[in-house]
């Protein structure tokens, strides 16, 4: 199955050797909590919006986008477009500047502030729960990866991974996550680029791949499809991706909100998720054309028996000797941007939202950044040995996405009525949490792909929307039957607040600088 | 009823709404809330003009490939 050799397997060496050298250089910024955890707040736009969409891209979407593609055709674009770019206007314009004039570190620290410790302990405690889990199976992949790439033992792959991530994760924190993120991103561009001249060139051009897939899938140039796809179906997307998935991920996810809140002003922070949606744009070419060009110049399809194996054929089939090595250090570039960003996130969340809040509460700065640094090492130490536990459940990346779907209604609910009602209060934001998760796990039935059962759930692009809904009614009807917040409490955490109110941003300096 | 015979280009039209409302949310944010924070007031330092343009090329891609 291997077929990366000599001048390709260079190249990924000298690049799984360069990236940790490059990371641990920002060591020498790091001299406190707020620095480790935010960059020292010093990092510009461009840097965090191509940080923004390394994270966001993992090494699965390359695989399993171009599957998507190779099956279901331009739809799986939908996940780049319509279930990415509204939802970064909006984190931009109305999020974004809500975290970075709240002081918070972390989400859940911001909805603290505004409801309660409940509210933000429930919602730190899944964050990290999820982060830590997802880090296993990370890890995995990357040992797959390299084992059926290039060849190297499973259990090699995987310490050769986390020795790389963990290198330069621990000594320089968010700078090095975002600095090499901004490589890794020029890796995988330039790996896309490459497959994008060599595809067009073989299919003769964007109208020479129409005209050899269209005959056979017509739906393949679509974006939409008919309501009752299993998969696609529009309203689903437009609903639940749309306006309750997308919005979730980009407004409320740790691991992207941290990046913005390093930014060095406030126009920074709203520009990198700007920047980042232009970028976000462009991905379709990098993960969905490879699925385009297997099925227009793939003549035997019993070599593309499962959809997966697309990307693969792309690489083993199409791309000359140097060029896989380059598009396969763009996969490790994808996966390593992914596993950075969810380590250091988790341990921020831990840090900040369990460790400061139950624990030691006032420790010194040098306490906070070496206790940060631990808790970013024992993330590694769990993500190698919880690695091949993930294998024993076939459906588990599945599920995990699944399981993220479980609460992002309900936190996205939550997070909204919070920033754009005054009168949501911590009763409100606590049952309609609760509640909206167990709605989610009702309809989701999220046990049976964790299981390796046949699905009998409702859709998940359903399920967020309905989630959502009923997060956002309970929320709704429990503040209105309970007593509002005071006003002093929320002062500058809901928007009209925090706009034009000289006494508000005094107010929230003063909170940034007294609370943990 | 059979949900397959609603016509594809309503999710068009719905995606389409979504693009032009946001655009025209984000161009109805104060001036000093876009640029607060940025070292000068440049005109490409406006976000607005950012967020017409992304929805501008997100509403020609649906037009175009959205389906009928």
């Amino acid at each position: 199955m291997e077929f990366i050799r000599g001048f390709d397997l260079a190249v990924i060496i000298i690049y799984l050797a360069a990236i940790p050298l490059f990371g641990i250089f920002f060591k020498r910024y790091v001299h406190s909590e707020e620095d480790y955890f935010l960059a020292g707040r010093m990092l510009p736009f461009w840097v965090i919006g191509m940080s923004l969409i390394g994270t966001n891209i993992g090494a699965y979407d390359y695989v399993g986008a171009a599957g998507g593609a190779y099956r279901f055709g331009l739809a799986q674009a939908n996940y780049e477009w319509l279930g990415a770019i509204p939802a970064m206007i909006l984190s931009a314009m109305l999020f974004i500047p809500f975290y970075w004039r709240s002081g918070a570190y972390t989400v859940p620290e911001y909805l603290g502030k505004r409801y309660s410790t409940a509210v933000r302990t429930i919602e730190a405690l899944l964050w990290f729960f999820f982060l830590a889990a997802v880090l296993g199976v990370f890890f995995w992949a990357s040992g797959i990866m390299l084992n059926t790439y290039l060849g190297w033992p499973i259990g090699l792959s995987i310490f050769i991974v986390a020795a790389v991530v963990a290198i330069y994760t621990v000594t320089g924190g968010l700078a090095a996550v975002a600095m090499t993120d901004v490589v890794q991103m020029l890796v995988m561009l330039v790996g896309g680029l490459a497959v994008m001249i060599v595809g067009f060139n073989l299919t003769g051009g964007w109208t020479g791949l129409v005209s050899m897939i269209k005959p056979l899938h017509p739906q393949h140039f679509q974006l939409f499809q008919p309501l009752d796809s299993p998969d696609f179906p529009w309203l689903g997307i437009v609903l639940g991706l749309g306006l309750v998935l997308s919005p979730a991920w980009w407004c409320c996810h740790q691991a992207i909100i941290q990046r913005t809140l390093g930014a060095k002003t406030e126009w920074d922070a709203k520009a990198s998720m700007m920047g980042a949606a232009f970028l976000k744009m462009l991905v379709p070419l990098l993960v969905v054309l490879p699925g385009f060009f297997a099925l227009a110049l793939c003549s035997d399809p019993s070599q593309i028996a499962n959809p997966d194996q697309a990307f693969p054929w792309v690489m083993r089939n199409l791309l000359p000797v140097g060029l896989s090595g380059l598009v396969f250090a763009g996969f490790i570039a994808a996966l390593l941007s992914s596993m950075d960003s969810t380590i250091n996130s988790a341990a921020a969340l831990f840090t900040r939202d369990i460790y400061q809040k139950f624990i030691i509460k006032n420790a010194s700065d040098k306490h906070y950044l070496l206790l940060g640094r631990l808790i970013t090492l024992g993330l590694v130490g769990f993500g190698i040995l919880f690695a091949p536990i993930t294998n024993r459940f076939p459906g588990i990346y599945r599920a995990m996405q699944e399981l993220l779907t479980v609460f992002q209604g309900p936190t996205f609910a939550t997070v909204l009525l919070g920033v754009a009602w005054k009168r949501a209060n911590k009763w409100g934001a606590l049952t309609g949490l609760v509640g909206g998760v167990f709605v989610s796990l009702g309809l989701q039935k999220i046990w049976e792909p964790m299981m390796g059962l046949p699905r009998t759930g409702m859709n998940f692009l359903y399920v967020a929307w309905w989630s959502f809904l009923a997060a956002l009614i309970l929320n709704v009807i429990v503040s209105l039957l309970t007593k509002p917040e005071p006003l002093e409490k929320i002062r500058g955490l809901v928007y009209g607040f925090v706009l034009e109110d000289i006494t508000t941003q005094e107010a929230l300096r003063e909170r940034a600088e007294g609370g943990k | 009823m059979d949900l397959s015979r609603i016509p594809l280009y309503w999710g068009v039209i719905i995606t389409v709404i979504l693009y032009v409302g946001i655009a025209l949310w984000a161009v109805l944010r104060p001036k000093e809330y876009i640029y607060e924070g940025a070292p000068n007031k440049a005109r490409w330092r406006d976000l607005r003009i950012w967020a017409v343009v992304l929805a501008g090329i997100q509403i020609l891609i649906h037009i175009v490939w959205g389906g009928k």
